[in-house]
């Protein structure tokens, strides 16, 4: 596009060229043969790889005949002007690539001076980016070769880094016909380059603008031929964008016969003369159908010339509507015209338009109403309303009625016409008879007041729910009663909240199936009041629609008191079939004709049949054929009103068994007839079992049962007698056995109530042994008895009766009450013993006191001197007195043992002590005898918690009795040791000893050992009884050991451990039964006979 | 002069008592019940009483607990035919000046001995 560089043709032309060129040829010859000798690089080779040290060597050169260029001849001036002044860069560079001359322009261009470039590789001059570098390299060799390279442009890097676009024409220099470098002119189009890219940029964004436009775009130039088309045309055409660049538009896309038209149509606007801004044109496709386009033609400026543009859009559619438009346009006004109702289109003042019914409905002529002044053209009335509805703004509809017939006024704007810009608008009055309509409206708002009246005094609830949301719309007086909401509040309610959750579900249902018309009735459905309470109500559904939703109207009746009446009787009934269905007994109702109207649990279980076979059953079938004819009978009597209280009849059961049953049947009567017989029975098979088998067994036994002398029997569970013996018979007092069977067990007992507990004992552990009852004879005496008696079961183990023997104690009985009433006599003798012994010691002793007082007295000569005689004889008395004094402390204290009165103080007592005490005080009765007591104890004998007063008293007996059973001038020992957990003390002596057969029997009450030793020593038998009381009473024991030789030891032990309730053990303890047998009342008269014996 | 009262419902013992006393050296009053014994006590006031367990009429206890209530603190010995638990002798020693108890019969250097001890 761009001409020759200037500068190239102008040298051309001045002819300077040629001579530049041979000089500057003439000079690099020179240079390049002196650079030869010394530099030995071959010609054709271009290499990179150069060493530095080569690289260096050569700049030496270099600028050596760079200067020896600087010194040029004069003559050459003319050319170093030129070259130096020419506005391009010149640059010769030789084979090897360095830059060997180089103009000023260089500076200019690049920022680098020639002094500083030349010598130096110009592709190491950091020009060209490494992208470029194999290009330059392509064009250095084909330089180097001999290649003309014109008008090359490239980007060369400025020394101060932006980049320079330049123009670069390059000439091989020669030498003797080899190249030995290249001569380059390079000029700036930096500039240039600029605007370019800023065209390039526009139309580019013009490019992409046109895109996306939704209309085609053509340019093209002056003689029509495309040079540039956009997408939306190619979409146009049906041509790609390739195809249509190059396309002349008049021939290719247009009909021929348009052809000149619209090439007269672009001259024209090409031209400036009057021209059609917008014009239809037809455009043949590719596929050689047409397309009808809106052109608009316009100029614009492409790749710098002024092109014809075009703008083009397909209008097909459009047409096609605006014909669609204008085809409906008529269809309307044809309706419009024949529409029953009245039209008119008024516009501003004036009537444009009226239609035909317009007309035939309020007479005249359209000519009479077109154009006229619409308050003229029509009635004041239908003015007024039309004038009303325009001013409400509402578009409600006015009713009016015009001769008799009702109308409604509706006035409409009528749109405007695309094409048309009329200022007015018009209006449209449309007068419409709606007579028929009132009629019919009328008719309904009566029916709808009719059901209105209906709806609010309806029993029934009556609740409206819609369908789909299940929410409620309207609920009448008696529902919001009935589950105690307002209407109001139900109105925010739905189906969820009127029924307790737990029905929900199956409401919803329910619901759902009378929403589709399934069903009508629901029943039983639990809903919710507000109160919480649950009423249950039966539900009749119809659909209705209302609103356009569809409805459920639900009439609900409460039926909450029916249902609970109802459950009372199912309660009541299920009670009574309960009772019937769980008892034992076997119940059955009887038709007359003998087929079973009911038979409960019991009676099916007993007599095998289900309930499908008691249909087919009648009674006689299952009347056993031994008791047939009686049973017959007494059914007959049954149904002929006759009661009958008592039934025995026997079953026959599915599988052929035979059951005993036993009960009562009445009749149940309807107006005097007798409808059905009801039985209750109770099976008696086990009874008749067990009465059986008892008379088998009766026969089996009755030998030995008639002749048992004990009393035996068997009875029923029920207390029937069954069975009884001759002794039974005797026992009770009854001749015959007839007499004895026919009165109830209860009967017999003196108390009937015994009788229940006597056999719950027996059920309980089976049997009963020597069960003591009082049972009545039959002249009304009460015997007491035992009875033994156990239980008798049936195969089940069910009990059925008892048995048992009876034995009449009541003799026996009142020997024993007798013995008791003794033993409280003796007693009761005792204890007056005990008190007469009390007193009577007492009285004893007191006279006692005075008697030994005056002795005393008389001895010791106070009331004057008495002979050695009377002395003598004082004595004895005195003795004597003390004897009898002895006597009656013993008796005294038997009388305490006996009566349980001897009181008991135990305290810790040193027993060491205690005997030495004893000891001492004994000593001077044993003196009597010249008798020394001597005390043997073990050191340390332990302190014991005892009654040191009665333990005394026991030494004291044992060492009175060792002084008198003992020879004079003997000794006695006393020896106390510790064995095991007792002490032990002994008193030991060496008198006339005790055999060993009386070992036991001194320690009884009375007792002495010898009559002749009893008389030689004298003296109760009483101690050693009192003693062995007291010790046992503290948990010891006392008897009497072996000795070896003369003499005898009696021995007690007392326990470390002290007893608790020594006084409670002393009563317990019968002192005068050593081995607690063979117990005797001392008798006190005996004790005062056998006394006075041996006194 | 010691002065014995000698208490008991027995003449014979009664005058026995009272005889022996005299013959001892002792002043004496005698006194047939606990009543007579309380009204002649403040009067004669004595030094040692013989005091009979076995009285119609006051019981010792009650005789000892009125006793307290007189312008007098005699010695008290009991004559008695039963024994005392060692329980009834606290008591009894708790109420009064009880100073002996003498089981009859008595043996009488016992009685001698008592009265002379507790003088």
């Amino acid at each position: 596009m761009r001409d020759e560089p200037d500068i190239v043709k102008e040298l051309r032309e001045a002819e300077y060229l040629g001579l530049f060129q041979s000089k500057v040829q003439g000079a690099y010859e020179e240079l390049e043969t002196q650079k030869e000798a010394s530099d030995n690089v071959p010609d054709e080779t271009v290499s990179f790889a150069e060493d530095d040290a080569t690289e260096k060597k050569e700049r030496v050169c270099d600028s050596a005949s760079h200067e020896q260029t600087v010194r040029e001849p004069p003559d050459s001036e003319i050319y170093r002007t030129l070259f130096e002044n020419v506005s391009d860069e010149i640059i010769y560079v030789n084979k090897h690539g360095k830059i060997v001359i180089v103009n000023r322009r260089s500076y200019d261009l690049f920022g680098y001076k020639p002094e500083e470039i030349i010598g130096k590789n110009f592709l190491r001059l950091g020009w060209f980016g490494v992208r470029d570098m194999p290009k330059m390299l392509k064009l250095f060799k084909d330089a180097i070769r001999g290649k003309t390279i014109d008008l090359l442009e490239l980007e060369v890097r400025h020394r101060e880094g932006h980049i320079v676009h330049v123009e670069v024409s390059t000439r091989p220099v020669r030498k003797n016909g080899k190249t030995v470098g290249f001569l380059s002119i390079v000029r700036d189009i930096t500039e240039h380059k600029q605007l370019e890219m800023t065209v390039r940029e526009q139309q580019q964004s013009f490019i992409d603008v046109s895109k996306n436009i939704p209309v085609g775009l053509i340019i093209a130039d002056s003689s029509g031929i495309i040079t540039y088309v956009n997408d939306e045309l190619t979409k146009i055409t049906g041509y790609n964008a390739d195809e249509l660049v190059g396309m002349n538009g008049f021939n290719e896309l247009t009909r021929p016969e348009d052809k000149e038209k619209y090439e007269q149509i672009m001259k024209r606007r090409m031209g400036n003369q009057p021209h059609i801004k917008k014009y239809e044109r037809i455009i043949v496709k590719k596929d050689s159908t047409e397309v009808l386009t809106e052109f608009i033609t316009t100029k614009t400026r492409w790749n710098g010339k002024i092109c014809p543009l075009a703008i083009i859009r397909d209008i097909t559619e459009q047409k096609k509507s605006e014909q669609e438009i204008r085809f409906l346009k008529e269809y309307n006004e044809n309706i419009i015209e024949s529409n029953p109702n009245a039209i008119m289109v008024v516009k501003g003042n004036k009537v444009e338009y009226v239609n035909n019914s317009f007309v035939s409905i309020f007479g005249k002529n359209k000519n009479e109403y077109i154009s006229k002044n619409l308050r003229e053209a029509i009635s004041a009335e239908i003015f007024n309303a039309f004038k009303e509805q325009l001013q409400d703004n509402d578009s409600k509809i006015k009713e009016l009625e015009i001769k008799g017939r009702n109308f409604s006024v509706n006035s409409f704007v009528v749109k405007k016409a695309e094409e048309e810009e009329e200022e007015e608008e018009r209006i449209g009055i449309l007068l419409q008879d709606i007579t028929e309509r009132k009629k019919t409206e009328e008719a309904l708002k009566e029916s709808e007041e009719k059901y209105k009246a209906l709806y609010r005094t309806s029993a029934d609830g009556i609740l409206i729910a819609d369908i789909e949301t299940k929410r409620f719309r309207y609920a009448n007086p008696a529902l919001c009663k009935m589950l105690g909401y307002s209407e109001d509040e139900l109105k925010e309610m739905g189906l969820n909240d009127i029924h307790p959750k737990d029905s929900l579900e199956q409401v919803i249902s329910e619901f759902e199936i009378q929403a589709k018309g399934e069903k009508t009735l629901a029943e039983d459905i639990p809903c919710l009041r507000k109160d919480g309470m649950i009423i249950y109500a039966d539900i009749n559904t119809t659909v209705t629609l209302i609103d356009g939703k569809k409805c459920n109207v639900g009439f609900f009746r409460d039926i909450t008191e029916r249902k609970k009446a109802e459950q009372l009787i199912i309660v009541s009934e299920e009670r009574y079939r309960d009772l019937f269905e769980n008892a034992h007994d076997l119940i059955q109702s009887v038709n007359p004709d003998g087929s079973f109207v009911y038979v409960n649990r019991a009676w099916k279980e007993l007599l095998g049949y289900n309930e499908d076979e008691i249909v087919d059953l009648n009674i006689f079938d299952i009347i056993h054929t031994e008791k047939k004819d009686h049973c017959m009978e007494t059914f007959k009597r049954i149904m002929s009103g006759e009661n009958i209280d008592r039934v025995e009849a026997t079953f026959k059961t599915k599988d052929g068994g035979k059951i005993d049953v036993e009960g009562s049947i009445n009749c149940r009567y309807m107006d005097g007839k007798p409808v059905s017989a009801r039985g209750i029975f109770r099976d008696i098979t086990d009874r008749k079992i067990t009465e059986e088998k008892l008379r088998e067994n009766e026969e089996k036994y009755s030998g030995f049962f008639k002749t048992s002398r004990d009393a035996t029997f068997i009875t029923s569970k029920e207390g029937r007698m069954i069975e009884g013996n001759d002794a039974m018979m005797e026992l009770l007092g009854y001749k015959t056995k007839d007499e004895l069977l026919k009165i109830g067990v209860s009967e017999h007992y003196e108390n009937p109530e015994d009788r229940k507990r006597h056999i719950q004992i027996i059920e309980q552990q089976g049997y009963t042994k020597d069960y003591s009852v009082n049972l009545r004879k039959k002249d009304g005496r009460i015997i007491n008895t035992l009875i033994t008696s156990a239980v008798i079961k049936n195969k089940k183990g069910k009990v059925t009766g008892f048995q048992g023997t009876i034995r009449d104690i009541t003799e026996k009985k009142r020997v024993e009450d007798k013995i008791r009433q003794q033993n409280i006599k003796l007693k009761k003798l005792d204890r007056v013993k005990s008190d007469f012994l009390n007193v009577t010691s007492h009285e004893l002793r007191t006279p006692m006191s005075a008697i030994k007082g005056y002795i005393q007295m008389i001895m010791k000569q106070t009331l004057g001197n008495i002979t050695e005689e009377q002395k003598k004889a004082l004595n004895i008395v005195l003795r004597n007195t003390n004897r009898l004094d002895n006597l009656i402390q013993d008796i005294l204290d038997i009388s305490r043992l006996e009566s349980g009165t001897m009181k008991f103080l135990p305290n810790p007592t040193d027993i060491s002590t205690l005997a030495k005490e004893v000891v001492e005080t004994m000593q001077s009765f044993a003196d009597t005898k010249n008798i020394k007591i001597q005390l043997y104890l073990d050191n340390d004998l332990p302190t014991l918690t005892i009654d040191k007063d009665r333990i005394k008293q026991v030494i004291i007996n044992l060492l009175h009795n060792a002084v008198k059973f003992s020879e004079p001038n003997s000794n006695i020992e006393v020896n106390g040791w510790v064995n095991s957990k007792r002490v032990e003390l002994e008193v030991r002596d060496y008198g006339e000893g005790i055999p060993e057969r009386e070992k036991e029997q001194v320690f009884k009450t009375f007792y002495q050992v010898d009559s002749g030793v009893d008389r030689k020593f004298g003296g109760a038998g009483l101690g050693l009884s009192i003693s062995r009381g007291i010790v046992l009473a503290h948990g010891g024991n006392i008897w009497v050991a072996d000795v070896e030789g003369k003499g005898a030891s009696v021995q007690f032990s007392l326990p470390l451990k002290s007893v608790k309730n020594i006084e409670q053990r002393f009563k317990d303890i019968d002192i005068f039964d050593l081995k607690n047998k063979d117990y005797h009342m001392p008798d006190f008269e005996k004790i005062i006979i056998s006394r006075g014996k041996h006194t | 002069m010691t002065k014995i009262m000698i208490v008991d419902d027995e003449p014979d013992l009664r005058e026995m008592l009272n005889l022996m006393m005299n013959k001892e050296g002792y002043d004496t009053e005698i006194a047939q019940n606990g009543a007579e014994f309380l009204n002649k006590v403040e009067q004669f006031h004595p030094d040692i009483v013989t005091l009979d367990v076995m009285m119609p009429g006051l019981t010792t206890k009650e005789i000892l607990e009125k006793l307290r209530t007189k312008e007098v603190n005699p010695k008290i010995v009991l004559l008695t035919v039963i024994q005392f638990s060692e329980e009834e002798k606290k008591k009894l020693k708790q109420m009064g000046n009880v100073v002996q108890y003498i089981t009859k019969p008595f043996e009488l250097d016992e009685l001698l001995e008592a009265v002379k001890k507790n003088l």
